[in-house]
């Protein structure tokens, strides 16, 4: 045992005080940083002097600075995050999608009752050019309207892959990034402990990659995190493969050559596009078709004006049929408003057409064609109404979630503060102990050998 | 429960954001005058709203065919009230040329008078409503000509008729073949009558004048018939325009109450929204405010 041991404890106070602020101070540093996790400083005794007393204390040391991380918290989130992800992308393009049919004023349904009140008021007076004229733009509005939210849908879908493979490029980068992360932390770890701010940055990518492919992590001996997304690795260590969108209308995310089922964002989107898109569009179509069906139907039982049957009214492009539907008639005069045999005062095919609107034409033989846009709109309403809500209730969970978190990972300056004293407190103390010690060699230096001097 | 400050500022935000959404919603209904601006908002709202705007839509088509049959019921009305008279006037000049105070010169004049009622019931028959014959059918021609010796009816039997209900159809128009007696047989149509009876006039032929006023009897009576119907259709086009104003302004109120905003009640949710804004406002404030920082020196 050294003489004079309390110097050195002491010392090893002071050099404890002073990691403990500069903690402190990171910690307040960083209090806003995102993802940022509060370090700790945890201090243990130094190993004892064996002296003939017994051991002596011989001082403090730093054993390590942890991070104040829960990872049962971290999975509660992501699997939060991955759930919020799927349902807020799902709900956005739904919404995007009933916005583009502009009901209830400006839509198919509105154009469709004027279609109606068209045909009528040519009923009323067969032989007047301008009413004919009327009902033929009144329903050159409606096949442009069916063609507009047609329209509208394929640039959506065309965002919405877009967005598909941004999501997806997002993701293969937070990949590289984690396994150089990987990399990084494995070699330090190996001399200098865990390096804190670098764990920070990779949960923050687990983060992410949970909310936009809903991939989940392991963590491996040797401190590196293994991502796994339906059973594939996606980062093991340092090697990473990245993930590719396959074609249309499946858009199957692959990685390392097999199909993988994601979840999160990606989800949400492959299953607008599949799921809800492709419904929607096969029922618009079907609906333009059956459309052009029975008006062609009823207008080849009529007259023309030049006392000839009706020709073609309405035709599509089977390819795309709510996409080309067309008025094909553009002189009013072809337009068969007589009923059969001619007569120049009849209007009985104007009513018939008019008529249509209570004819089961719609929906397979089962709707009129009103009933059937009708239950088109509410049913898609209906759908974003629910998944809006869902979207509503997952943020309040994802919130909570993300509120226990910060409240166990976050920096509280109140707590640093506190902090702060302590560790001055403690600086000042172990300086007065060296000080104190100092005289006393002093004393011991100075005095010695001048007894009775 | 550990309090970070990143935790306090969170939840403070979200309450602000979610107080300041709650806003904007009242807000937003009440500037625009509509709880519902798209399907989700209310999806079974929207489509009792689209169920109510197509009603309203057809209504006011029935209303606009029910007035459109009330002009060609009114208009074919007044003619044959016009026609009944001329042929009471007809009529009366038949026995005045029967009586044997009537001279050649006297009958005379009173076949010039029955020839020029006979033109005016011809025009009546062939009168037209917005470029079409009243009486003509769906034909674009006149309702009756003189072929040669005989007078003919070239247009057809079509109806003209009115949708005026969801149910109820009407049939506005009458054909001059009904009307006017031609379906009695030949001959014995209004216009052959008149000709039959003004030869005898002139000539002084008692038995044909005594016949054209038995058929002209007969004729009378198809024209009174054609009134009855015309007067019949009126009645039923009349209370569908009355029960038609009477749906169409429930629906009004129904799709008012369905997809407007209630006034009084937006205001005051929109006031309550505020004053719960500026209480978050406040506490928030009041809880990010201190910190131990301010208190150490």
């Amino acid at each position: 045992m050294p003489d004079f041991s309390a110097l050195n404890t002491a010392y090893s106070g002071l050099k404890a005080a002073q990691v403990g602020i500069d903690t402190a101070s990171h910690n307040v540093a960083n209090a806003h940083t995102k993802g940022y996790t509060r370090q700790i400083v945890d201090l243990q005794t130094r190993f004892p002097f064996l002296s003939q007393y017994g051991p002596l204390g011989s001082g403090v040391e730093v054993a390590r600075i942890s991070r104040a991380r829960d990872a049962f918290l971290d999975d509660r989130v992501r699997s939060a995050y991955d759930t919020q992800g799927s349902l807020k992308e799902r709900a956005d393009l739904l919404g995007r999608l009933e916005g583009q049919m502009n009901e209830p004023d400006l839509g198919v349904s509105r154009a469709l009752g004027e279609v109606w009140t068209a045909f009528e008021d040519v009923a009323l007076n067969p032989s007047d050019n301008a009413a004919r004229s009327n009902a033929l733009s009144e329903l050159s509005n409606l096949t442009g309207r069916i063609n507009g939210v047609r329209a509208g849908w394929d640039r959506l879908e065309g965002d919405a892959v877009d967005r598909l493979r941004l999501r997806i490029d997002d993701a293969n980068t937070a990949l590289r990034q984690l396994a150089d992360l990987n990399t990084a932390i494995q070699d330090t770890t190996a001399f200098a402990g865990a390096p804190n701010d670098l764990l920070d940055q990779r949960d923050l990518l687990i983060d992410k990659l949970a909310q936009t492919v809903g991939a989940s992590s392991q963590f491996q001996s040797n401190g590196t995190v293994r991502v796994v997304l339906g059973g594939v690795g996606l980062v093991d260590g340092s090697s990473v493969q990245p993930m590719s969108v396959g074609a249309p209308p499946g858009f199957a995310i692959a990685a390392a050559g097999t199909t993988v089922v994601a979840g999160g964002e990606v989800a949400g989107i492959q299953k607008f596009l599949t799921t809800d898109l492709a419904s929607y569009r096969t029922r618009l179509d079907t609906y333009s078709i059956d459309l052009v069906n029975a008006f062609n139907t009823q207008h080849a039982l009529g007259q023309t004006a030049t006392a000839t049957p009706g020709g073609p009214l309405l035709s599509y492009n089977p390819a795309n049929p709510s996409g080309s539907i067309a008025v094909v008639i553009t002189n009013p005069a072809l337009l068969a408003v007589s009923g059969s045999p001619f007569a120049a005062n009849s209007g009985t095919n104007a009513q018939a057409m008019a008529n249509l609107r209570t004819s089961l034409s719609a929906n397979t033989n089962t709707l009129t064609f009103d009933a059937s846009i009708r239950g088109f709109i509410t049913d898609l309403g209906a759908l974003t109404q629910n998944e809006t809500q869902a979207t509503l209730s997952q943020d309040e969970l994802v919130a909570a979630a993300e509120l226990t978190r910060k409240g166990t990972h976050g920096v509280s300056l109140d707590e640093e503060m506190v902090q702060m004293l302590q560790f001055q407190h403690s600086y000042s103390a172990s300086a007065r102990m060296m000080t104190t010690v100092d005289q006393m060699l002093e004393t011991l230096i100075k005095g010695t050998g001048i007894v009775g001097r | 429960m550990r309090i970070s400050s990143e935790t306090l500022m969170d939840s403070s935000l979200r309450r602000l954001t979610s107080r300041l959404e709650r806003f904007s919603t009242v807000q937003g209904q009440l500037a625009s005058g509509k709880i519902l601006q798209k399907p989700s908002d209310d999806a079974g709202g929207m489509n009792r709203a689209l169920m109510l705007r197509a009603d309203q839509r057809l209504r006011d088509q029935e209303s606009r065919n029910a007035e459109d049959g009330q002009t060609w019921t009114q208009l074919g009305d007044s003619k044959l009230q016009n026609s009944l008279d001329r042929m009471r006037r007809a009529r009366d000049l038949i026995i005045q040329a029967r009586s044997g105070a009537s001279g050649p010169q006297d009958r005379q004049a009173i076949a010039d008078e029955l020839r020029a009622i006979q033109g005016e019931m011809v025009s009546t028959a062939n009168s037209r409503h917005l470029g079409r014959g009243l009486f003509a059918g769906f034909s674009g021609g006149d309702a009756v000509t003189k072929v040669g010796a005989t007078w003919t009816y070239p247009g057809d039997g079509g109806q003209v008729q009115r949708r005026i209900s969801d149910s109820e159809v009407v049939t506005v128009n009458q054909t001059a073949d009904q009307v006017f007696g031609f379906s009695l047989g030949a001959g014995n149509d209004i216009f052959s009558v008149f000709d039959q009876v003004i030869a005898s006039v002139g000539s002084g032929n008692d038995t044909g004048m005594a016949a054209g006023l038995n058929q002209l009897d007969a004729t009378f009576g198809t024209v009174q018939t054609s009134l009855g119907i015309f007067g019949a259709r009126q009645a039923t086009i009349e209370t569908a325009i009355e029960r038609n104003r009477e749906e169409s302004l429930s629906i009004k109120a129904y799709l008012s109450e369905t997809e407007d905003t209630d006034f009084a009640k937006a205001v005051l949710e929109l006031q309550t929204e505020e004053i719960a804004y500026k209480a978050t406002l406040g506490a928030v404030a009041k809880a990010i405010q201190p910190s131990l920082v301010d208190f150490l020196r």
